[in-house]
């Protein structure tokens, strides 16, 4: 093993140890106890690697605003489907950022995220379903039911998970 | 190549001060490799779980940080605060806040309600009369994942002990100036972790789940901080809707 190797496998266990903490601490009141040991390496700044990879680089072509993510588990001991497919913008406008909800029917920048799904505003599909709202909707509650009416589509709100979403409809009236 | 390793451990840890384990870095190499229970840190988990039912009433506030994983693979880390409060057998408020998305879910015994308070909506549906058996119904039937539901499942029958293939002491920590000692679990799909406060009050202070079945295996963190025997009136756990807010559908989940 070269000097340099050495090297740097100890700079990588004490990184890797100075994030994971005690994952290398083998007490001996048990001998079964931790047997873990480092494997990778973790960067430990985000600016410090290799030059290509620059984090502030600013290219406005990659901006993506919707993109699938998969949430994790939230729970160890509730048994579900684990992946869960959420569309979600990540790449957010700062100044229209703060203080939205997610689900906002005016958040600007979900609007546009939305073309995907709901691209025909004109002929928008009954039954499909959006995560957010094109512009200029006004909410009307008919028979007790609460609709979202924009332009000439209809959407009725409804909770999946906690995530409010909108199904268009035909016209309630 | 083992040895550096474990020297490298010893001195991270001396650099740390961190080490109680500097005594012993000889420990025997020859069961490195055997998957372990640790029936200590089995015993540690049932106590904190005992611990945990036998407490009546509580409020907990948690930070809770979750990765995302977008398509490109990258994890991205979103943070949230989530404070919960129940009285046993049958009350539970939680809210889930972040400047882009806030829902309180309540639970008064009978029924559950979320409430999105910005959009103004609110939904509900019938439940059973625990707390365990609603946040069973409301994952699997509605696919409503309460957090920290877990507080409620470790102890009972809905936590499965059996699931556990590794159980690992990874030694103490401190979360929030609080000592706990640091247990590390595999189970089919999911690691975790959980540090538990020592002493008689065993109660989790720090919880990390991380989802093995994704290989970027994202994780949820969270950091709690415990107010055992606090807990709103009785009244505070049902939910009265505000006059402009409005009631739509919960979808049932095909199961």
């Amino acid at each position: 093993m070269s000097t340099t190797t050495f090297r740097r496998s100890v700079l990588a266990c004490m990184i890797a140890l100075s994030f994971a903490a005690s994952l290398a601490v083998t007490p001996a009141a048990d001998a079964r106890e931790v047997k873990a040991q480092a494997r990778g390496n973790v960067n430990a700044s985000a600016n410090r690697s290799a030059a290509s990879r620059d984090v502030h680089r600013s290219t406005t072509s990659r901006d993506v605003s919707r993109t699938n993510v998969d949430v994790n588990r939230s729970n160890v001991n509730v048994n579900r489907n684990a992946n869960v497919n959420v569309n979600r913008h990540v790449d957010i406008d700062v100044d229209h950022g703060w203080d939205n909800d997610w689900d906002d029917h005016h958040h600007p920048i979900a609007t546009a995220a939305a073309v995907g799904t709901a691209v025909a505003l004109t002929s928008a599909v009954v039954g499909s379903i959006v995560r957010s709202l094109p512009p200029n909707c006004q909410t009307l509650v008919v028979n007790g039911i609460s609709y979202s009416q924009c332009g000439g589509t209809w959407y009725q709100p409804q909770y999946a998970g906690t995530t409010v979403q909108y199904v268009v409809v035909n016209p309630p009236r | 190549m083992k040895e550096i390793v474990r020297l490298a451990g010893a001195l991270a840890l001396t650099t740390l001060g961190a080490g109680p384990a500097l005594a012993q870095t000889a420990a025997p190499p020859s069961q490195a490799d055997k998957a372990t229970i640790n029936e200590k840190a089995i015993e540690r988990l049932k106590a904190m779980g005992a611990h945990l039912r036998s407490l009546k009433a509580f409020t907990v506030a948690a930070e809770v940080t979750t990765d995302l994983v977008l398509d490109s693979g990258q994890k991205i880390e979103f943070g949230q605060t989530v404070e919960m409060s129940a009285r046993r057998p049958g009350m539970l408020v939680a809210s889930v806040k972040s400047p882009v998305r806030s829902r309180k879910i309540y639970y008064d015994g009978k029924t559950v309600t979320v409430y999105a308070e910005k959009l103004g909506y609110y939904g509900t549906f019938a439940a059973p009369d625990t707390i365990a058996a609603t946040l069973e119904a409301a994952a699997k039937k509605y696919a409503i994942e309460v957090p920290l539901a877990d507080l409620f499942l470790f102890g009972t029958d809905k936590s499965d002990l059996s699931a556990i293939t590794e159980a690992l002491y990874t030694g103490p920590q401190s979360v929030g100036g609080v000592p706990c000692d640091n247990f590390a679990f595999r189970q089919p799909d999911v690691d975790w972790q959980v540090c538990i406060e020592r002493g008689k009050n065993a109660l989790p202070r720090k919880l990390v789940i991380t989802s093995t079945d994704v290989p970027q295996q994202p994780q949820r963190r969270s950091v709690l901080t415990w107010k055992p025997g606090t807990a709103p009136a009785a009244t505070a756990f049902s939910f009265k809707p505000p006059k402009d807010a409005k009631r739509i559908a919960v979808r049932e989940m095909a199961s």
